[in-house]
């Protein structure tokens, strides 16, 4: 499978490429918001066409504003209103979203946020305990959201989403508004579940240490053929091993590789 | 007992135990019933009655049982206007809160009933529709409904998008969706709504029963001692009364506030 752009010019190293399926299909001709209050339309993502392997963690990077956001809710099926089309491998996918802020319902203890999101009677209900003993939790099962630190409740949202053992998994920088070493923390215990329970992921942030600490492949949005609409412009492969993904070093001379300028 | 409403403000976070606010009110109370027997026994006035007389009426009522007839008369019209207007207006609310067109519409209807007297409504009711229990619960639901409208549209509009993405995003069933998400963040506007509105619906019903000419009610226990001037009678009836409120206040409503509340830090 070949990843492709519209625009093969700016791809800025070989796509990643891999014999077997597409989980995800991505076929975005345009996302236009319409005029608001004065505003005029507003044409945000062109021509976003991107295929998605299976168990891949996908990091979508780009600057804020660029439409990252939009892009996830628009597979997520959160937003219905864009020219194109997506399309999932599985006939009936699963999703699991994880938000830019942990969304939880505040009257519900930790438990039941994880286990709502589970079909009544759910076998996966039992997997709850180990799941939160993994993410660091065990104990706060009875604990209401607004009685943890924003850290845990996001740990709340991992384990919500990675219960469900989706077949997409989407995650909007889930870790913004975090101290270094807990959001570092986080990013470990995410590839360490991920490895786990290997899944397909799209996950996106601006932060572009971030961006190769977890990936294993980056996809650049920007603007560079028209401003204002951003599409794909660079489309890398990162095949840091587990241990390097660790080393400070090694995640700067990635991040150079993977983002030099097309 | 001081009751504070703070609109917008639902949670009731006592600052101090429940024993030294008890403690307060017996303290205030002495003090004002002193106050009371004092100023009645300086005007030695027929129509200043001392406590001592109100409360031996109010014993001899609740002996002979006419006081219990007249409370369970009031009580029960009291309980159907506040279930229907908290049904009706909770109703209406969340249908303006979720339709903009619809709430713009229906706003000038809102604000012209909001505004509407009372006594219009009272006096209107008993016209149209004659001196019946019906009426009575429906004139004092109506002056109710408007105010439920209000706030259960607040609580309406408030409802949060990121919650109902989430639910969307998860596939919440409907009934999983109303019952986790939607009605949780409804809850501490209704039981505002509930309390304001159990306040409202206690002072109007007195005023439905005295001039819709009601054989039974406190109310028209009331209207009969104002006309004979008895006013140890209407101190008695006013007395147990307010002792009936504060029951289903402090006994009912309160609890299931904070209930409602615990999840909160």
């Amino acid at each position: 499978m070949t990843a492709s752009t519209t625009d093969p010019a700016h791809i800025s190293a070989a796509p990643e490429t891999a014999s077997g399926n597409v989980a995800l299909e991505i076929r975005i001709a345009a996302k236009v918001w319409p005029p608001v209050g004065g505003r005029p339309e507003q044409t945000v993502l062109r021509n976003v066409t991107l295929d998605i392997a299976p168990r891949s963690f996908v990091v979508v990077s780009g600057p804020s504003g660029c439409g990252k956001s939009t892009l996830l809710n628009i597979i997520a099926g959160l937003d219905g209103d864009y020219d194109g089309t997506i399309r999932f491998a599985a006939a009936d996918p699963r999703l699991a979203f994880i938000f830019q802020s942990p969304r939880l319902l505040p009257w519900r203890t930790v438990e039941e946020n994880i286990a709502l999101v589970l079909p009544d009677g759910d076998a996966r209900r039992a997997n709850i305990p180990e799941l939160l003993s993994r993410v660091g939790l065990s104990g706060a099962e009875t604990a209401y959201p607004e009685r943890l630190s924003l850290g845990m409740q996001r740990r709340v949202a991992i384990a919500r989403g990675f219960i469900l053992e989706p077949d997409i998994l989407l995650m909007d920088e889930p870790f913004v508004s975090l101290d270094d070493p807990t959001a570092d923390g986080l990013r470990a215990l995410v590839l360490e579940l991920w490895h786990r329970h290997p899944t397909t992921v799209l996950f996106v942030t601006h932060d572009r240490r971030e961006a190769v600490r977890l990936a294993t492949r980056v996809v650049r949005l920007g603007t560079a053929p028209a401003p204002g609409q951003s599409s794909v412009i660079g489309d890398t492969p990162v095949t840091l091993s587990l241990a390097d993904r660790a080393d400070p070093l090694a995640l700067v001379a990635e991040q150079s590789r993977v983002f030099a300028s097309p | 007992m001081l009751q504070k409403h703070k609109p917008g403000l639902t949670g009731t976070r006592p600052a101090a135990s429940w024993q030294e606010r008890l403690a307060w009110a017996a303290l205030s109370l002495t003090v004002l019933i002193a106050i009371w027997a004092l100023a009645a026994y300086i005007a030695q006035n027929r129509h200043g009655p001392s406590p001592a007389t109100v409360f031996a009426l109010l014993v001899k009522e609740a002996q002979n049982g006419t006081l219990w007839a007249h409370l369970a008369a009031t009580l029960m019209r009291v309980a159907a206007a506040f279930v229907a207007a908290m049904a009706i207006g909770s109703a209406i609310g969340l249908a303006l809160g979720r339709n903009a067109l619809a709430d713009r519409f229906f706003d000038a209807w809102l604000i012209l009933f909001l505004n509407l007297p009372a006594l219009v409504i009272i006096a209107l009711s008993y016209v149209w529709l004659g001196p019946y229990e019906l009426t009575a619960i429906l004139a004092v639901a109506i002056n109710k409904i408007p105010n439920v409208a209000v706030q259960m549209r607040e609580g309406a509009r408030a409802l949060s998008r990121d919650l109902d993405e989430m639910a969307l995003v998860y596939r919440f069933s409907w009934g999983k969706t109303l019952r986790h998400v939607t009605l949780p963040q409804l809850a501490p506007f209704f039981a505002a709504a509930a309390r304001s509105g159990l306040a409202l619906v206690w002072k109007i019903v007195l005023v439905v029963e005295a001039l819709g000419g009601h054989s039974v009610g406190v109310g028209h226990q009331i209207y009969t001692a104002f006309q004979s001037f008895d006013v140890a009678m209407i101190l008695a009836y006013a007395l147990a009364f307010i002792v009936v409120i504060q029951i289903v206040e402090h006994g009912l409503l309160q609890p299931m506030q904070s209930r409602l509340n615990r999840w909160k830090r």
